[in-house]
């Protein structure tokens, strides 16, 4: 269609341009400002209130010093691999599975999916239940005869990240499934004849020639999984509340409290300017490496 | 062929026991909420309720401690309610107009501001939080069930606008033409011509918007106001509670309660919830 | 009812020029087709007129009334799409109606007139359906329902007829014409087939490149084409082009191709021919007669027959001509009489001489 090809062909009209008006305005103060705002803020003497006084990268020798940073900032590493790779083969496997016509597909699709349209929040609630160390997984193991079966992940303090990652992963596996699946769908049925014909084995098709072809799909599924690590709060608050003793904690959490409640709103916001590079550094590669051509 | 047999029935193994991973916790929420406190102490948390009741529903619904107020989370539906629906009618008619403005009318550096509004969506909130109560506070807007909305409305632009745009990208620009000589300008065209040819796509958008406007936390626990907070907050509140005794089967009724109005939605919408998925991850 | 006037109409997308300072003149009920091969811009030019595109520079009059930077709408334009674009949501009726109810015209006149434009095409039955549920033919109808209804100061039509099979395109073009006949309206149609051109217009432009090849009554295209283009696109079958030399002596002029020498003396040159002025001879099949048997030899070429095609009510014979190919259009029986040579006269009054260099006419 010319339309696309030449933008120069669309009519002319200034009821559009004036529709475009407030998403414009709204976007450029509340996403661009406020992050121009903070980065300001993060090189200025702030603390319960905004103060513009320059302080040069005072903050941020503040931030990195401070141990709960430190540990907020590891844990996000921490967290976000063991998320990104359970979510990531899960979601997979499960496509992988859904590809090979089963019966009773939508059902299956009908059960991965639904975790997704639930809040973080009641996920969080109801893994924080069924972890429960004396009366949920544990207890019912223990119960059932195995008295020293242990899970008691969230609590422990070494463990309760984990706990966490697998939790979010229940939840968002569906969408690396979706996502994945859909590309399945979209490869071309004559390259699995051929491989009847040239009698490869399913495993090794789908090693050596399917999972290359959904190369882009997998890498959308990471970006999106980073994505959702990195807006992780709602899931940490209600499955551990950032605990036992800061163990779950997360940037995102570091950033909200100190903003609000540690009145520290300059380091809360230098934190905050680490995070957003940070994510742009992991980011940026990886969509270079996506844009590549196959 | 005994090896694609076992073959065929290992997917199917997996396939059941990934489902089974997948309900399990909703069991168990379902489960405990049918039972007394008595028989969860004393029983496995994967025991079927022995006599199922609906107390802790009802407790939960209207005579549980959420913070200060005990009347249980029912306000807290009715809070989430009045923020989902302005929000979810106000941004996906925004965003339908802009889907239209962007992919059918010459707007110079429209590629641009796409590019923005997809970068946009980028940025974790809490990053702009502190700003963005300012700029709230500035209009007048802050803890207050408008200001919610207004946050709601700003944060579901992006996606919904990339939404429409890619959809009416796919109508034919002969059709617009013929409505410009037959005298229609944007506005008239768009609510004769456009709006009727939309109703899937605004299905999508609904739902993708509901379920994330529904389920939203933080922008409740900050904007909303004490007198609005939406159910995710008073849930929260309900459940991880600093005192007084753990009623697990109204933690988990309330937990049920706030996750079914989306899961019905799931439930009814079809195949619009998995386009909604798509679409949101197209964005990628 | 008024004409048109484009006076030096320039438009580019990016660095392609798709008009190139263009300047027509449609007189008022005029029936005028734009021909062209794809990309000539004559849709650009459509739309310009129709005000769906801005131009880059130049003017359009509808009348004395400038109209350059009118919208769409306020230029009381009528238009057919060659996709139709009827409105999917809408029943028949609501399409018609579409434009006069944006012009707030009351619901009885709307009533009156949908009935009205219904009755002359015939849709009446189809006024409650929905585009989806209309044939190809049918909804072409609807498109031109909708172009009517409205009373317009020009109707447009944008190769309307190109989805249509061989069939319905006949009887349609039919109705075009008999449209024009009784609407007596300025009309401007678009087509790259030269045969709806032919039938169709009033006058024909023709355009390559942005620009005008030659604006003129479909006969005059036919007899006498202003440049090579315009004798090998219009008429069909096309005109043989045949490479030759311009040879004048004193008062005798010729023009010498493949050893014959075909006498041009007749011949109403625009300018001075000048001799051994390289041109191209252009003759229709239809003017290439055979030698009547028994002639003095001298009196026509004897040339040898590669192929002989059957059309129906003429045959088409194919001769080697020099280095080029010739075709001869002659009727059946002779075509079958003939051997491997044939002996063929050109009728020199019905020749056309093109500038081999410039490709004008001469």
């Amino acid at each position: 269609m010319r339309r696309r090809s030449h933008p120069r062909w669309l009519p002319r009209s200034f009821a559009a341009k004036l529709a475009l008006l407030p998403t414009s305005l709204a976007m450029a103060a509340c996403f661009y400002g406020c992050l121009v705002w903070t980065l300001v803020i993060s090189v200025s003497a702030s603390k319960l209130l905004p103060n513009y006084g320059f302080i040069g990268l005072m903050n941020y020798r503040r931030l990195f010093a401070g141990l709960r940073w430190e540990t907020a900032y590891s844990n996000l590493f921490c967290f976000g691999a063991a998320f990104i790779l359970i979510s990531l083969l899960l979601g997979v496997a499960l496509a992988i599975v859904l590809d090979r016509n089963l019966r009773a597909e939508g059902l299956f699709r009908g059960i991965f999916l639904y975790p997704l349209s639930m809040s973080f929040i009641v996920t969080g609630l109801a893994w924080q239940w069924f972890l429960n160390p004396t009366l949920g997984l544990q207890q019912f193991v223990r119960g059932m005869g195995l008295r020293h079966f242990t899970f008691d992940w969230i609590v422990d303090q070494d463990r309760a990240l984990y706990a966490v990652a697998i939790a979010a992963a229940w939840h968002a596996a569906g969408l690396v499934m979706a996502l994945t699946l859909a590309s399945l769908r979209g490869i071309d049925p004559s390259v699995w004849s051929a491989t009847r014909v040239d009698r490869v084995h399913p495993i090794r098709v789908y090693w050596h020639i399917v999972l290359p072809m959904i190369r882009p799909a997998i890498f959308t599924c990471i970006v999106l999984l980073t994505e959702i690590v990195v807006k992780s709060y709602d899931i940490m608050i209600a499955m551990t509340g950032g605990g036992p003793g800061g163990a779950t904690d997360l940037p995102s959490l570091f950033i909200v409290d100190f903003s609000f409640h540690r009145a520290s709103l300059g380091v809360a916001a230098a934190g905050a300017v680490v995070l957003v590079a940070s994510v742009i550094a992991a980011l940026a590669p990886l969509l270079y490496l996506s844009r590549k051509p196959p | 062929m005994n090896g694609a047999r076992i073959g065929r029935v290992g997917l199917y193994v997996f396939a059941v026991s990934a489902a089974l991973f997948f309900l399990i916790p909703l069991y168990v929420m379902l489960a405990t909420s049918l039972k007394s406190l008595v028989e969860i102490r004393a029983g496995s948390i994967f025991s079927l309720p022995v006599a199922p009741s609906l107390r802790a529903w009802s407790d939960a619904w209207s005579s549980a401690c959420t913070g200060i107020a005990c009347d249980g989370i029912s306000p807290g539906f009715w809070n989430s309610v009045k923020i989902t629906v302005p929000s979810v009618v106000l941004s996906v008619a925004i965003g339908a107009v802009n889907g239209f403005a962007l992919s059918m009318w010459r707007i110079r550096g429209a590629r641009l501001f796409l590019g923005l509004l997809m970068a946009g969506t980028f940025i974790p909130y809490q990053i702009i939080l502190y700003p963005l109560v300012k700029l709230v506070s500035a209009i007048g807007l802050f803890s207050s069930l408008p200001g919610v909305v207004f946050v709601q409305v700003i944060f579901g632009l992006p996606i919904l606008t990339l939404l429409f745009y890619g959809y009416y990208g796919s109508i034919p620009m002969d059709i617009l033409s013929a409505a410009r000589i037959d005298g229609g300008g944007f506005w008239s065209i768009f609510r004769h011509v456009i709006l009727p040819m939309s109703p899937g796509m605004i299905a999508v958008a609904v739902i993708l918007q509901f379920t994330g406007v529904w389920n939203d936390f933080l922008f409740g626990l900050i904007f909303a106001g004490r007198d609005h907070l939406p159910m995710t907050v008073q849930l929260n509140n309900l459940v991880n509670k600093s005192y007084g005794e753990m009623e697990y089967n109204v933690n988990m009724a309330a937990t049920v309660l706030t996750a079914l109005p989306t899961l019905l939605v799931y439930a009814v919408s079809g195949n619009y919830f998995a386009r909604g998925i798509a679409a949101g991850a197209m964005k990628g | 009812m008024s004409g048109v006037t484009i006076i030096d109409a320039r438009k580019s997308f990016g660095t392609q020029t798709v008009l190139d300072g263009l300047s027509l003149d449609i007189r008022a009920r005029e029936f005028v087709v734009l021909l062209g091969p794809s990309g000539c811009g004559k849709s650009t030019l459509l739309n310009v007129i129709a005000g769906l595109e801005t131009l880059d520079s130049g003017t359009i009059r509808f009348g004395d009334q400038i109209v350059t930077d009118w919208e769409p709408g306020r230029r009381g334009v009528a238009m057919v799409f060659q996709s139709y674009a009827l409105y999917p949501t809408m029943t028949v009726e609501r399409n018609l109606s579409f434009g006069l109810r944006m012009a707030g015209t009351p619901a009885a006149q709307i009533r009156a007139r949908v009935a009205a434009v219904a009755e002359v095409l015939q849709i009446r039955d189809l006024l409650n359906r929905k585009p989806a549920q209309l044939s190809g033919g049918q909804r072409q109808r609807v498109a031109i329902g909708r172009a009517i209804i409205r009373d317009a100061a020009l109707y447009l039509f944008d190769e309307p007829l190109s989805n249509l099979d061989a069939k319905l395109r006949v009887e349609m073009r039919l109705e075009l014409k008999q449209l024009h006949q009784r609407l007596a309206a300025t009309m401007v149609y678009v087509t790259h087939d030269q045969i709806e051109a032919m039938t169709l217009a009033t006058r024909v432009a023709v355009i390559r490149g942005g620009r005008i090849e030659q604006y003129a009554e479909p006969q005059v295209l036919y007899d006498r084409p202003a440049t090579v283009f315009v004798a090998g696109f219009v008429g069909s079958p096309t005109m043989n082009l045949l490479s030759a030399v311009l040879r004048r002596d004193g008062i005798r002029i010729w023009a010498e191709l493949s050893g014959i020498q075909l006498p041009l003396n007749q011949y109403p040159f625009r300018q001075r021919p000048t001799d051994g002025h390289k041109i191209i001879v252009g003759l229709r099949p239809e003017d290439i007669t055979l030698s009547d048997a028994g002639l003095e030899p001298g009196n026509g070429i004897d040339v040898p027959v590669l192929v002989r095609e059957r059309l129906g009510a003429a045959s088409m014979v194919w001769c080697e001509f020099g280095r080029e190919r010739l075709a001869v259009s002659m009727g059946c029986e002779a075509a079958d009489r003939i051997r491997d040579r044939i002996r063929i006269n050109f009728r020199s009054e019905r020749v056309s001489i093109f500038c081999a260099g410039s490709e004008q006419r001469l």
